[in-house]
């Protein structure tokens, strides 16, 4: 498989799962803890996958979506670091997580963008109502998904076609102790996460 | 009896999408209007005009924790019933009552899914792969994926299908009955053993032999405990964390 058919692969499993996030379900499906090791398996390092995954998860799980808040993408965060660090993205690991918190950064945007233009599913069902036409809602709820799914795909394919490469050719000419930063960040992620989900879960019980 | 059954479980399928045309104008409005639209077709059967009015009542904004949504669907779905049948009144209360309910009902179930049991789910996911693992036991990692999982989707599912049979059988009713559940001890419960959980599933990977550094790991993990919540959430200590890693570095103080 060429790079870019492996990219469009990977960001096209990824577009599926974050519908669970953000339209049907939510079945848990698109959280990290499923969608690291599940990208990481179908493109070769499954550990690396895991343990990106339980970084993210341990990261995002305190987040709660009320009233639809989002401020990072968990599960493109975790997808694209997991295939990122497999050997088809051939990144390190600290560099495809600093890469995952960047693609999760930017699809909650592009998230919030599609949740202000949606409201004109809505107004084309009322105006197919006062026009006594039948109000089509599932090809609007289809259409929502549509859109939901192919902005996703087309963000994922973009950082792992484009971006993930780029970055794998600028990554050795980064200074040393900006790796070892990295490191550092990636490594402590997931002990720092669980440490604060104890904490704050003690707290509010 | 079976053709309510049927209305239910349609319902309750059609619930799945809720979220589907999320926005910031009507917020979960345009799915409500598709998963009640089977209840709203039966109710007013011939008359188009009010079936017409009752689907555009529906799409109004609407925002409710996507499992509790099931029992306000099937109370609406079954004041909407009563209103085409001949108690014109009850269409503005279903109006009132679905607002009502969706909001009283969504900030408790929004702490028992999403501050209870999603922690308890994603903890007992890492818990099993890291106990798996450090056993030699096979498939680790889809092990914890499905243990989560199902700890999860079980009662979440379960809530919102009863919610939905509850509510059309019941209406009003099913509300009040939601209401004395003992909703605060469950979270509360929950809450405590996930905390638990997440101890027993970080002592657990400590003692797997891929990790590294395992002081400073217990170390970090002791930190996110104690400054995690003063420092405005994890992901600010982790980059403290990195920061301190490249000036290590810069210093010469690692290997």
């Amino acid at each position: 498989m060429t790079a870019l058919a492996c990219g469009a692969a990977g960001a096209g499993a990824l577009a599926l799962l974050e519908l669970d996030a953000a339209a049907v379900g939510p079945f848990l499906l698109s959280r990290p803890f499923v969608v690291g090791p599940l990208v990481g398996w179908a493109f070769g390092d499954l550990w690396a996958g895991a343990a990106l995954g339980a970084a993210f998860e341990a990261l995002t799980l305190e987040e709660l979506p009320l009233g639809g808040r989002l401020d990072l993408s968990a599960p493109v965060a975790a997808g694209v670091a997991a295939f990122l660090a497999s050997p088809r993205g051939g990144l390190p690991a600290e560099a495809a997580f600093l890469a995952g918190l960047g693609a999760g950064w930017a699809h909650a945007r592009l998230e919030r963008a599609l949740r202000r233009g949606r409201g004109a599913h809505a107004r084309r069902v009322e105006a197919a109502l006062a026009a006594g036409r039948p109000p089509r809602l599932g090809a609007e709820i289809f259409a929502a998904l549509t859109l939901q799914a192919a902005a996703t795909f087309g963000l994922s394919l973009a950082v792992l076609a484009a971006g993930g490469p780029l970055l794998a050719r600028l990554w050795p000419a980064v200074p040393e102790f900006l790796r070892a930063g990295a490191r550092t960040a990636f490594l402590a992620a997931p002990w720092i996460g669980g440490g604060s989900l104890v904490a704050s879960l003690w707290r509010r019980s | 009896m079976s053709g309510g059954a049927a209305l239910g479980r349609g319902i309750a399928f059609r619930s799945l999408l809720l979220q589907a045309g999320f926005g910031d104008e009507r917020r979960q409005g345009l799915g409500f209007a598709w998963a009640i639209d089977p209840a709203l077709a039966a109710a007013y059967g011939g008359d188009a005009a009010g079936l017409s009015a009752a689907r555009a009542r529906h799409l109004a904004p609407f925002n409710a924790q996507p499992y509790a949504a099931g029992l306000v669907l099937g109370v609406t779905a079954a004041l909407e019933a009563r209103a085409a049948a001949g108690e014109p009144a009850l269409a503005s209360r279903a109006a009132a009552v679905k607002a009502s309910f969706g909001a009283a009902l969504s900030g408790s179930a929004d702490a028992l899914f999403w501050g209870a049991l999603r922690p308890l789910a994603g903890a007992l996911a890492v818990f099993t792969a890291a106990a798996c693992w450090r056993l030699g036991l096979p498939h680790a990692c889809a092990a914890g994926a499905v243990l989560g999982l199902l700890a999860f989707n079980a009662p979440a599912v379960a809530a919102r299908v009863l919610g939905v049979e509850r509510g059309l059988a019941q209406g009003e009713a099913a509300a009040a009955d939601a209401a004395g559940l003992p909703v605060q001890e469950w979270i509360r419960g929950l809450r405590r053993a996930a905390a638990a959980l997440i101890v027993l599933a970080a002592w657990t990977a400590l003692g797997l032999p891929q990790i590294p550094m395992r002081v400073l790991a217990a170390a970090a993990f002791a930190a996110g405990a104690a400054f995690s919540f003063y420092c405005g959430g994890p992901l600010r200590l982790v980059a403290a964390a990195g920061a301190a890693g490249a000036v290590a570095a810069a210093a010469g103080w690692t290997s």
